[in-house]
């Protein structure tokens, strides 16, 4: 006996054009999970199409008793036509709620795999990947809220000149003094819920940035609530990447992104957002391409500054990781070449042979 | 929501509106029959005139 499968195959096999075909492929996702679901509120939508047409209409037998009756079909109309409206109102709300059931399958599991998904890699769509970002910003949030009175509590046991010290000791130096203060500063400024949250939760990781001891000193964080945070970054930054996409252009973007000299502040996180968004489609591997291709002519290939070719290899292991981090390292190969480079030298930069 | 819930509740819909539509549809033909009645009533009196007036 045929399965579903081999029998769509044979409808499939069956159609020409391109409409039909898409519209094939339509129908069958409509159908793929809920049938079920799907067929009951179709026959019951239909059930309440034919209840209220027989309602609303005058049968015939009506119509002949108010003719021989000498009255008129207009006036008996107009005498019913308030009751015809409520039925037709019942009618379009009981159909509504029903196809909103109807849906509700898909949203639902959309949900609850966004529920589900432990990180942002994990998202298939950009819807997905903002329901998942949502509900980040809201663990987030309530952590971030969590830590206000230890952050006030770690501020006032800790001297100015310890703080200093605990900022050139840090073992990771992304975030200075300055930069937690302003969070802080932010933070107690901030009208707003969500973005006071936000404020808190970077100042609170860049503390703990400063010194990984001074964890212990402010609380008993597990690594679930570590890992929210990180992850609660990555997302706030490719949030915003995606809106910087936007707003400059993919192409700008991307050759910013490729910038070697640029601030190392934020560097691998934007470069993370352009890998992750071509793994989620949103950007085409043809853009990324196109972006490295027009960033090698401006810098390396139809410009005539003095120490070009030093930059270049300078730059060359910088540009082959991005290269690899956004999934075009033979792109980047093969401008590195065009730009002067030889195999050799490509090889060496490729195995670290400059460091 | 299960399938089966969701099932449910569109027969819980479904019910509830073909009884609300039922009732609206009793009121329509309890409108419809006033006013054949009407008809009839007015039909009635001008045969009764047209008898009275005949003698």
């Amino acid at each position: 006996m045929e399965n579903e499968n081999d029998l769509l195959k044979k409808d499939l096999a069956g159609l020409e054009k391109k409409e039909d075909i898409e519209k094939f492929i339509d129908d069958a996702e409509l159908l793929g999970g809920n049938e079920e679901v799907i067929a009951l509120a179709k026959e019951k939508i239909d059930a309440l199409e034919r209840q209220a047409e027989s309602a609303t209409v005058l049968h015939d037998n009506e119509k002949s008793q108010v003719e021989y009756l000498g009255g008129s079909g207009t006036e008996l109309e107009e005498k019913i036509a308030s009751t015809n409206e409520a039925i037709g109102t019942i009618k379009t709300e009981a159909t509504d709620q029903i196809k909103k059931l109807e849906n509700l399958s898909e949203e639902k599991s959309s949900l609850e795999k966004v529920a589900e998904m432990k990180s942002l890699d994990e998202a298939a769509s950009l819807e997905e990947a903002q329901a998942y970002v949502k509900k980040l910003q809201q663990e987030y949030q309530a952590i971030g809220e969590k830590d206000v009175p230890k952050i006030k509590e770690f501020l006032s046991t800790i001297t100015e000149d310890e703080m200093q010290k605990l900022v050139k000791e840090g073992p990771d130096q992304q975030r200075d003094l300055a930069y937690v203060k302003e969070q802080i500063q932010k933070a107690l400024q901030s009208e707003g819920k969500e973005i006071k949250g936000v404020h808190w939760v970077r100042a609170v990781s860049a503390l703990r940035n400063l010194d990984r001891n001074f964890s212990d000193q402010l609380e008993q964080d597990d690594d679930e609530q570590t890992a929210k945070r990180k992850e609660g970054y990555r997302f706030e930054n490719f949030s915003r990447s995606l809106e910087r996409m936007k707003k400059e252009g993919t192409s700008e973007y991307i050759q910013n992104a490729m910038n070697p000299w640029r601030s190392w502040s934020g560097a691998d996180e934007e470069n993370d957002a352009v890998a992750l968004a071509r793994q989620m489609g949103i950007i085409t591997p043809d853009e990324i391409k196109k972006a490295i291709t027009e960033y090698f002519d401006a810098r390396f290939i139809n410009n005539e500054y003095p120490n070009k070719m030093q930059n270049l290899l300078r730059s060359a292991e910088y540009l082959l990781d991005r290269g690899k981090q956004f999934g075009e390292v033979e792109v980047v190969k093969e401008n590195l070449k065009k730009a002067g480079l030889t195999d050799m030298q490509i090889q060496q930069a490729e195995t670290r042979q400059y460091h | 929501m299960t399938d089966d819930e969701k099932k449910q509740k569109i027969e819980e819909i479904y019910e509830t509106a073909r009884q609300k539509i039922l009732e609206l549809e009793k009121q329509q033909k309890e409108i419809i029959k006033q006013y054949l009645q009407g008809l009839e009533q007015k039909k009635i009196e001008a045969l009764r005139k047209e008898i009275t007036n005949s003698f």
